[in-house]
């Protein structure tokens, strides 16, 4: 009988104990928001209501090109658009009354969603454009556009071996050193993994006759580097904890995070939208399980795909990021504006008009063919 | 209202194995049919209705077949997700995945890993699990704390590991990053709990004056364990290493963080080789080959969960069932 009782008050007692830990991981769940970096989906729905008369007055504005926003709209979008993204969110919900939702993942993520999941989105930006050219045209979309080009950096810790003396012209010298550990994302999976491999190969090329380090540095540096996760987002927090002592990633997270870096030589950084430059990065060559990548400029593509619930608002928010208010955001976070922003010419056709108002259509960005 | 609990003579006659085979060849034929006109909505339907006239054929009182026909809700939300993926496989690509040699140590690595965090978290879950079953002061603060990895975000998880085993962290000679070392610190970070509360209520669920009458008889308390307690509690003990290997073998989030590829030997090769956690080799296979490849390796490993879990089971069904008493 005693044994009995013991039971139930040792089961109630497990419960309450279960209540308490859940109310304390309410705590570590905000946390977790917090760390998940790109992952946050805040909507801010409160405001809709009061902005619909400003709205209306933003409509009569688009009405004349035929064309009325709707309610709400759905984005897909690279880890790395997560902080110009988030930024321009809450102005563009005042200013045209759209609640907007957002899905942060890494670009080939995102990218399958739609072609592979057959989920629905109004926006879909990628970290490299060829994803869209190659994976989401013609069968899920008709066109895109490059709003943004971003650059690759090293960002480090006060106390990583070497950190007092790392600088732009010698960071290959401290990364060469015996027992560092660089860290970047998998080159299979994540475009931020295979141009952090093509910025190392790049320092042993010659550019302008003269190249920054030798073919031996450079094996060193793969020497040193290990691939720690599949996308970059879980990067920093690697680097943190101390088990990474130097990581390679785009400039628009070291910027945004708190621990120093090292702003590259534009020769190696893949951020020149130029002739001259993108021959140069085309002499990288990645090979991968999933295929071969040549180098080229970090050309970010955005498009409002053909399944769309929401075409006008997408189009809306293409239009947004080529414009100065969403061009200041972009410039705010580290990343470099495309302006005019630039579509295929060969698409020309399919580009809502008011996207191709503050468009320029080209047939090649520098070499690369669009 | 009796007459419900009673077996009915026709039951008695026919007896329990053929009509289970004749349900289940049933469904199977349901749901295939289902299938093939492409309308998996009304198998869901059957199922639901189905159990609900067995349950009225076999007991036939009200309250059983209320139970079975909301049961059978659940089963639906359960079975047919995983059904409708085993029936959507294409069996080539299936064949290719399973002579694919890095499949092979994918799924090693993907069996092998948990194991491990299960036999850490059992050698050290079992002596926690039979204080805690006794009872301590401070109980309800370690009780917490063994639950907690339970609702901590997995992904959380794995950073928890790095900041604490990490360099920067406890054991810094120790390297967790990319080592067998660091995945399965992670993996026992969010399965122990399941090794422990399973093991416990088996201690609980064991008559005190069982120990009482062994230490009444002279036996030491390390004797009483050995031949006691820990007999009665082995069914629990293999439950909870079950559960805890299990909840490694799907763990993602945690294992991306800490042991995204990792080096370990492998025995079929006999030398070092660098692999992938399974969920994680999955989530990459499908972002790069899209969803039918990375179905046909989820389909393998789900494949060979089943089977260890079959033996296991048949293990401790007849192995276990003496559990008594020497």
């Amino acid at each position: 009988m005693s044994k009995q009782r013991d039971d139930s008050s040792n089961r109630s007692t497990g419960r309450r104990a279960f209540l308490t830990t859940a109310g304390a991981t309410a705590a570590a769940l905000g946390l977790a928001g917090c760390m998940g970096g790109g992952s946050g989906d805040a909507t801010e729905t409160s405001e809709s209501d009061e902005m619909d008369t400003e709205s209306d007055g933003g409509d009569s504005d688009t009405t004349s090109s035929g064309m009325e926003l709707e309610d709400s709209m759905t984005i897909f979008h690279a880890g790395s658009l997560a902080p110009p993204f988030s930024e321009a969110e809450p102005d563009f919900e005042d200013e045209f009354g759209v609640d907007v939702t957002r899905e942060a993942q890494g670009s080939v993520a995102s990218t399958q969603k739609i072609t592979q999941q057959g989920r629905s989105a109004d926006v879909l930006g990628t970290s490299d454009f060829r994803l869209i050219r190659n994976r989401v045209l013609p069968d899920y979309g008709d066109w895109y556009a490059i709003f943004t080009t971003n650059s690759m950096s090293i960002q480090y810790r006060e106390d990583s071996p070497g950190a007092d003396e790392i600088s732009a012209d010698n960071w290959w010298e401290v990364l060469t050193r015996d027992g560092i550990t660089i860290g970047h994302s998998d080159p299979a999976v994540d475009p931020g993994g295979y141009r952090a491999v093509m910025t190392q190969q790049l320092g042993a090329e010659e550019f302008d006759g003269e190249r920054l380090y030798d073919q031996s540095t450079y094996e060193q540096l793969r020497e040193n580097s290990t691939v720690p996760t599949g996308t970059e987002t879980n990067l920093e927090g690697q680097l943190e904890s101390g088990e990474l002592d130097y990581v390679f990633y785009y400039q628009s997270i070291s910027a945004s995070s708190g621990l120093p870096y090292v702003d590259l030589q534009p020769e190696v950084d893949l951020s020149q939208a130029t002739s001259e430059y993108a021959n140069h990065y085309a002499k990288a060559e990645v090979e991968t399980d999933s295929g071969t990548f040549t180098g080229a400029p970090i050309a970010y593509g955005i498009t409002v795909p053909g399944v769309a619930e929401s075409p006008n608002a997408g189009a809306k928010w293409v239009e947004y990021f080529g414009t100065e208010p969403g061009r200041a955001v972009l410039e705010e976070l580290g990343l470099v504006p495309v302006d005019p922003i630039v579509v295929p010419a060969s698409s020309e056709d399919a580009v809502p008009d008011n996207v191709m108002s503050v468009a320029s259509a080209q047939d090649s960005l520098g070499p690369l063919e669009l | 209202m009796a007459t419900g609990a009673e077996t009915r003579p026709w039951l008695e006659r026919l007896g329990r194995t053929p009509l289970i085979v004749a349900f289940g060849v049933v469904q199977l034929l349901a749901f295939a049919t289902a299938y093939t006109v492409d309308s998996p909505t009304l198998y869901a339907y059957f199922l639901v209705g189905s159990v609900a006239v067995a349950a009225y054929a076999l007991d036939g009182s009200a309250f059983v077949v209320g139970a079975a026909t909301l049961g059978s809700v659940l089963v639906v939300a359960l079975g047919l997700p995983l059904a409708l993926f085993v029936a959507r496989q294409q069996p080539g690509l299936i064949a290719e995945k399973a002579l694919d040699p890095d499949v092979h140590r994918v799924l090693y690595l993907g069996v092998y890993g948990p194991l491990l965090a299960a036999l850490a978290s059992l050698a050290f879950g079992i002596p926690l699990a039979r204080l805690l079953a006794d009872g301590f002061p401070g109980q309800p603060f370690v009780e917490s704390l063994v639950d907690l990895p339970l609702v901590v975000p997995h992904s959380v998880a794995g950073i928890i590991i790095l900041f604490g085993f990490g360099k920067g962290g406890a054991f810094p000679s120790v390297s967790v990053l990319g080592t067998m070392t660091g995945m399965v610190l992670a993996m026992a970070f969010v399965s122990a709990p399941y090794a422990v509360n399973a093991t416990r209520e088996a201690f609980e669920s064991i008559d005190d004056r069982l120990e009482y009458a062994s230490r009444a008889h002279g036996a030491s308390r390390f004797d009483t364990f050995r031949r006691v307690t820990a007999p009665l509690a082995v069914r629990g003990m293999i439950t909870g290493g079950v559960l805890a290997w299990a909840r490694a073998v799907s763990e993602f989030g945690a294992v991306a963080v800490v042991a995204y590829s990792v080096k370990f030997f492998y025995l079929p090769a006999g030398k070092r080789v660098t692999a992938q956690h399974a969920p994680v080799f999955v989530y990459n296979t499908y972002l790069q080959g899209g969803l039918q490849e990375s179905g046909a390796v989820a389909f393998l490993l789900l494949a060979v969960s089943a089977v260890i879990f079959l033996i296991v089971r048949y293990l401790t069904d007849s192995g276990g069932s003496t559990g008594g008493i020497q």
